[in-house]
């Protein structure tokens, strides 16, 4: 399976393009980027072509692509992609607003392509034993859930409202959330209050924030999305979820298997992780879903769901005011 | 494809026999157990057929490689046949009691032009591939000392099981240190003087070549906790540690009383080693001297627990 990649504006194309390496089952057949300098560098580490228009990578035999560009512009790589008959995996999250979502999904379906969300957590080996554990029944009834993603400040384009959607809250809600759609199928958020603000770096768009909400199954829920991890901080950042049941309680910590690390080099504690790596678990997930022409475990709908709670939030923090999410 | 024998089918067979049922390019062809009453049982149990003697199984399945899962004072017996009938030899730490012993199954494999590899899964662990990946990359520069702590619990305390549980334990951390930080230069113990019903405790002393220092404290403890370990390396550029109670991803508590389970290891050190084994019975110089030289620095070990003496190595290594 050939699979090519769209633009590496998005730091995590990194870790894929690694995934794709490792892969026995697919190769990396090019990269498209139209920013010069940094597609003819990570075509060359890569080893692979450069391409400095993506519709000419599409129109090459590749089977699927994969888009890590700004999230403004998933939607035009996306639909192009489905046009040419590209199976797509698509950087979270899905789009920066509603329409654009649809019209993803729509492209896909109309020419019969694959588009997954790269929601990597999902695919966690904690995350994986967590979600088996709920759906044994060791928990019982799922009543609440608290959940954390929070991170440090990307800069770059993840700032600009026009490019990236949104800061924090866009960022790191749309990850938990769908952590906790996986865990309760079926469920849907219905109602989203929250605080949001620029409190941590001097950045045009939100640092952080706080979600408290409600899924329609009656679970409360509530999460932080910031990007408040300082400088000095041992690790990037977390993703944390506390799971309240009918029989007991879960506190799940995706990011807890590490070495401590306490450096001269670097004048600082950090947490050197030696867990399970999700980035290629989510890669070979694609690649499985795509040469089986099994659906993929992460969809459009998935993403466009969690990135409406997102927005939500954002809505929710102008009004002041809960407000509801109707699907 | 790489065909298995197993020979011995206790606690330890049976577990692997499971896991090499999990790897493609590697197939169980048969396995053989001197008890011949529930060799049949066992055909039924793992899908292969079982033999009661190691001959019969090779004549009969052809392996090319033999996975010893007997107590350790059995292996020798058991390695020399194989590697007589030209098959590879994989077993489990400490290959043997005694340095002669040992020896012998290198002779033999050597003779008979087959790998012997014995197992050690510290080097398919995730925590203890990350601590060497740091050590190596020079994260915290020269490394002055080391410290290990390594609680096993078991359900029911045996004086002679807790012996062999330690003296495995200190191998496993021996020949991963000796991977890191080359031979070891002399060797002291002491060990808990008063038998109890319900705990073994070892401390050992090992002074490497490169004048690192490094502490190991191996525990053998009746009780229903889960093993622990705990790793700290100093150096002169930074300190680096590990707590294996800390790294507990998913922490749980029931209303109920319901026993409480344990997380499930990132993966199985044990799964990814048999992994390699295709590579490893393809590449060349898999002697067993490394195993050899742990060994050897586990043994002297004992030696110390018993005498209360310095144990220096380099000597032993010149006597030879």
């Amino acid at each position: 399976m050939k699979i090519g990649m769209i633009s590496f504006a998005h730091m995590h194309a990194y870790s894929y393009a690694h995934a794709i390496l490792k892969s026995q089952d697919a190769t990396l057949a090019g990269i498209a980027d139209d920013v010069k300098d940094r597609g003819e560098r990570v075509a060359d580490e890569f080893q692979t072509t450069w391409f400095p228009d993506y519709q000419d990578l599409l129109q090459t035999d590749i089977d699927a692509v994969i888009i890590c560009s700004e999230n403004a512009r998933h939607a035009e790589m996306a639909i192009a992609a489905a046009k040419a008959g590209k199976h797509i995996l698509c950087e979270k999250p899905i789009a920066t607003n509603i329409e654009d979502a649809e019209a993803m999904i729509q492209a896909a379906k109309e020419n019969d392509v694959q588009l997954m969300i790269a929601f990597p957590c999902r695919f966690h080996a904690i995350a994986q034993e967590m979600k088996e554990r709920i759906d044994s029944g060791e928990f019982g009834q799922i009543l609440a859930i608290n959940g954390t993603n929070r991170g440090s400040n990307p800069g770059d384009w993840f700032v600009e409202r026009e490019q990236s959607g949104g800061g924090a809250v866009m960022d790191h809600t749309v990850h938990v959330v769908d952590v906790m759609r996986w865990f309760m199928p079926g469920a849907e958020v219905k109602e989203v209050y929250a605080e949001v603000d620029t409190r941590f770096h001097e950045i045009p768009s939100d640092d952080c924030g706080l979600l408290t909400f409600e899924f329609d199954n009656g679970v409360i829920a509530s999460l932080d999305p910031s990007w408040s991890r300082s400088k000095s901080f041992p690790v990037w950042g977390d993703l944390t979820v506390e799971v309240v049941g009918t029989k007991g309680i879960a506190r799940v910590d995706l990011y807890k298997q590490n070495i401590t690390l306490h450096s001269d080099e670097t004048m600082k504690t950090t947490w050197e992780f030696w867990g399970s790596d999700s980035d290629q678990a989510l890669i070979n997930s694609f690649i499985k879903s795509v040469k089986e022409n099994t659906p993929a475990p992460v969809t459009g709908e998935d993403g466009l769901r969690a990135m409406e709670v997102a927005l939500a939030a954002y809505y929710s923090s102008k009004k002041l005011q809960p407000v509801k999410i109707i699907t | 494809m790489l065909k298995v024998g197993i020979v011995g089918i206790g606690t330890v067979g049976r577990y692997r026999a499971n896991l090499y049922s999990k790897v493609n390019e590697i197939k169980l062809v048969g396995l053989a157990d001197k008890h011949e009453d529930k060799v049949l049982e066992y055909t039924q149990i793992f899908g292969v057929k079982a033999y009661s003697t190691l001959e019969e199984l090779v004549a009969a399945e052809n392996p090319d490689l033999i996975d010893i899962c007997l107590p350790t004072h059995l292996q020798k017996e058991v390695a020399v046949k194989a590697a007589e009938l030209g098959k590879h030899v994989f077993c489990q730490a400490p290959m043997a009691y005694s340095e002669a012993d040992a020896n012998e199954m290198i002779v033999a494999c050597q003779k008979a032009g087959v790998q012997l590899l014995v197992s050690n899964p510290l080097h398919f662990s995730p925590e203890y591939v990350k601590v060497k990946n740091l050590i190596d990359r020079h994260s915290i520069g020269n490394v002055g000392t080391v410290r290990i702590i390594r609680d096993r619990y078991l359900d029911r305390y045996e004086q002679g099981k807790s012996s062999g549980l330690i003296l495995q334990s200190l191998i496993h951390h021996i020949e991963w240190l000796q991977s890191i930080f080359g031979n070891i230069k002399r060797v002291y113990a002491k060990r808990l003087k008063q038998k109890t019903e319900s705990i073994d405790v070892a401390y050992v002393s090992l002074r490497f070549e490169n004048g690192l220092i490094a502490h190991i404290n191996a525990n053998v403890i009746e009780g229903s906790s889960k093993d622990r370990i705990f790793l700290e390396a100093a150096g002169d550029k930074g300190v680096l540690s590990y707590h294996s109670e800390d790294a507990v991803p998913i922490y749980t508590s029931y209303f109920e009383n319901i026993a409480l389970r344990e997380n499930r290891p990132v993966n199985d050190p044990y799964l990814e080693e048999i992994k390699e084994l295709m590579n490893q019975v393809s590449s060349y110089q898999q002697d067993g001297q490394v195993a050899l030289n742990a060994l050897k620095c586990g043994l002297a070990v004992m030696e110390s627990l018993k005498s209360n003496e310095v144990i220096t190595l380099l000597d032993q290594e010149a006597r030879v």
